[in-house]
């Protein structure tokens, strides 16, 4: 009897160890080294409270970062759903024959299966001065030098290489809404627009709220696509709470404050992250 | 009793195996990490010869080289000094040093020079933290204004510009905005994250100005030279010469694009003639001294940029580690590996081979004048770099007059510095 109680969490013992050695140790080690002055480059760091915190929140340059994130990550999520809805329901539709569907479906999500690194070198290429976009429009557009449009851009390519993922959920979503509904609506006079309102949109509430929390924390995390595009510049116009954290360690070696950062960002994303789990449990 | 027995005998033969693999280990060769930027600099196969022919005079000892661009072999470094998992020889910048010594990521050389048969302390150039060697550049690169010579005589120019007036006179020569072709190409970028140091001090150096005072403290914004490297910056940016994508470019857009013969002049470090080369074989350059503010006389100084090595801290084989450095600074091995890199050796007994005409160009620039890199050392030298970038790109825009981003930098930098 014993035996069959334990059972259980000695299968599941293989992946708490790899969820402890690979997400609780780094979260504590972060958390731990927020609260000292600085480690790492000080072999004896003293704990110091909350001043790595305030010296972050009292920073200019993290407002004006975490301000990026926000208008970065918010942008993003409006047109990731705009997208995806859009050409979820085209592939959803009977616009395109069954062997013509795949195909575009293929070619919808190639920018999804670009790794971040490979996206922003060929979007550095695409944008650059002479790159191919001002040859082709005949513009002349500094596009990642420009402090106006520099941190555009870069939402910009974060929404053309996520996009694929919002519209492959929403088309699973939509292949399981009933054709009853709509074949109801048709005898009830209701129009396309009526019909995708009443019933295409509430159908797919609840996966558009969980993919819109999901792409919100991980579109605030993002440090790759900026790093290598614009670097957080020029004049820090792009820069996100990700490029702020990733100097602050690695250019200014200030670990402590870094990791301050890292947790106040965590924080956030926590919240976010209780509004996500409460509901996926409601909906069970 | 069965799933007993099963599992005594699964940990059994896993305790074996260990076993029977530390035992192979012990018998096999020690195998180094060598963590470096340099193999895609140089040409093809030539890094590979220099470790071949290393792993062949010391059979027991293996080289296995990790190459990473420039910058993510520092992020690496940093990494590795943070975890302690830092790659036994590391390729090291003079500019990353003050900070790896300061986490005691390197090895204290000292002791290893001193007891060197090869060469003297007197023969090669120690990098020093507080009085200790931390790393010893194995070749040096000097910074030289690049010229494209078929663009040029496209529009009738043989000569170099010398000054502020025929540099900007020759770009505004060549300039053809319209086909993308511009005089001079540079970045103050913070996705080049060393653009200010190689792209403005070079010319700040060369106009015999100084960014650190005699007191250790940053002193340019009172420095004349740096004025006036600004002052043209600005110029030519207003002229329409300059890129336009000078605030985003990397080092490789910029040589990219030179290569491809859309600019006239580019500044950058004689070991760029490798890549050229190998891009573009038709291309006709060569290099000069970068350009000084009419009248100015004497020596300038010329930038560089060394190739250095330090060993981490934490490698568990320190002697073979210095076997590998002692190896490529000992005379005959560094001056064939400074002729591969088109660079300047490292060891003053090496001799300075290069096939290149270009850089017959460079080494007589260098002779007449004199080498200077103020970063070498300093703490978080990036930083600093990174915030001289941005107040220069508020200045060259207009946005902020010269004087106050020159003061602002110069406040910044004395904040880290400690003045």
């Amino acid at each position: 009897m014993k035996r069959r109680k334990i059972t259980p969490y000695l299968y599941l013992l293989p992946i708490i160890l790899i969820f402890c050695v690979l997400l609780v140790y780094p979260i504590y080690q972060v958390i731990s080294f927020s609260v000292k002055d600085n480690v790492i480059v000080n072999p004896t760091p003293h704990f110091v409270g909350f001043q790595n915190f305030s010296k972050i929140i009292q920073s200019g340059e993290f407002w004006r970062a975490l301000g990026n994130s926000l208008e970065f990550s918010i942008v993003s999520l409006f047109f990731h759903i705009i997208l995806g809805i859009a050409f979820a329901l085209m592939l959803n539709s009977d616009l395109l024959n069954s062997r013509f569907r795949g195909v575009v479906r293929a070619l919808f999500i190639v920018p999804w299966t670009f790794t971040v690194s490979i996206v922003a070198i060929l979007w550095r290429l695409m944008l650059n001065n002479s790159g191919i976009i001002n040859t082709i429009f005949g513009l002349s557009i500094d596009w990642f030098g420009s402090r106006e449009l520099a941190a555009k851009a870069v939402i910009f390519v974060n929404i053309w290489c996520s996009y694929p993922f919002y519209m492959i959920s929403i088309l699973a979503a939509l292949q399981g809404i009933s054709h009853v509904y709509y074949e109801a609506a048709s005898i009830d006079g209701a129009n396309s627009i009526q019909k995708f309102f009443k019933i295409t949109v509430p159908h797919l509430k609840p996966v558009l709220i969980s993919l819109m929390l999901l792409d919100f924390v991980w579109s605030m995390q993002q440090l790759s696509l900026t790093y290598i595009t614009t670097g957080g510049g020029p004049i820090g116009s792009s820069e996100t709470v990700g490029t702020y954290t990733y100097n602050l360690a690695f250019k200014t070696y200030q670990f402590s404050a870094a990791s301050a950062s890292a947790v106040i960002m965590m924080m956030l994303c926590l919240v976010i992250a209780i509004f996500y789990v409460r509901r996926q449990t409601s909906l069970d | 009793m069965k799933k007993g027995l099963s599992i005594l005998l699964a940990v059994s033969m896993v305790c074996y195996a260990a076993q029977v693999t530390v035992m192979a280990e012990s018998n096999e060769k020690v195998t180094l990490e060598f963590a470096q930027w340099w193999e895609n600099e140089l040409p093809e196969g030539k890094m590979a010869e220099i470790i071949g022919n290393f792993e062949e005079q010391y059979p027991e000892i293996e080289i296995k080289l990790v190459t990473n661009p420039y910058s993510s072999t520092h992020d690496a470094l940093v990494a590795g000094a943070a975890t302690g998992t830092m790659s036994d020889i590391c390729g090291v910048d003079g500019t990353w040093i003050y900070d790896l010594s300061n986490m005691n990521a390197l090895l204290d050389l000292d002791a290893y020079v001193e007891k060197e048969d090869k060469f003297t302390a007197e023969d090669v150039s120690c990098v020093k933290v507080g009085g200790t060697t931390y790393m010893i550049p194995v070749v040096v690169y000097s910074y030289h204004m690049y010229a494209n010579m078929t663009l040029l005589k496209e529009h009738g120019i043989t000569e170099l510009p010398g000054d502020f007036d025929e540099f900007l006179a020759d770009c505004e020569a060549v300039n053809d905005p319209d086909n993308n072709v511009y005089g001079w190409i540079t970045a103050l970028s913070e996705a080049y994250p060393s653009s200010s140091q190689d792209q403005f001090m070079s010319w700040l150096w060369a106009n015999q100005g100084y960014m650190i005072g005699e007191d250790g403290k940053a002193a340019f914004a009172d420095d004349q030279a740096a004025a006036d490297t600004l002052s043209f910056f600005k110029k030519c940016y207003d002229a329409g010469v300059m890129n336009p994508g000078v605030f985003s470019m990397t080092s490789s857009d910029m040589q990219d694009t030179f290569a491809n013969g859309y600019a006239a002049f580019m500044l950058t470090t004689c070991s760029t003639i490798n890549t050229l080369r190998a891009s573009n074989p038709d291309l006709e350059f060569t290099m000069g001294a970068v350009p000084v503010k009419g009248g100015l006389e004497g020596e300038s100084g010329v930038m560089y940029a060394p190739w250095g090595l330090g060993i981490s801290a934490n490698t568990e084989h320190p002697e073979e580690a210095w076997e590998f450095v002692s190896y490529l600074l000992s005379p005959e091995v560094n001056t064939q590996f400074a002729g591969y890199a088109n660079a300047f050796p490292g060891n003053t007994k090496s001799e300075v081979i290069s096939e290149d005409e270009a850089f017959a160009n460079a080494y007589k620039i260098v002779q007449d004048n004199y080498l200077i890199n103020e970063m070498q050392g300093l703490p978080s030298a990036e930083e600093l770099m990174k915030n001289l970038t941005i107040q220069a790109q508020l200045a060259i825009t207009g946005d902020q007059e010269i004087s106050e981003s020159l003061t602002n930098a110069q406040d910044y930098w004395n904040s880290i510095i400690g003045g």
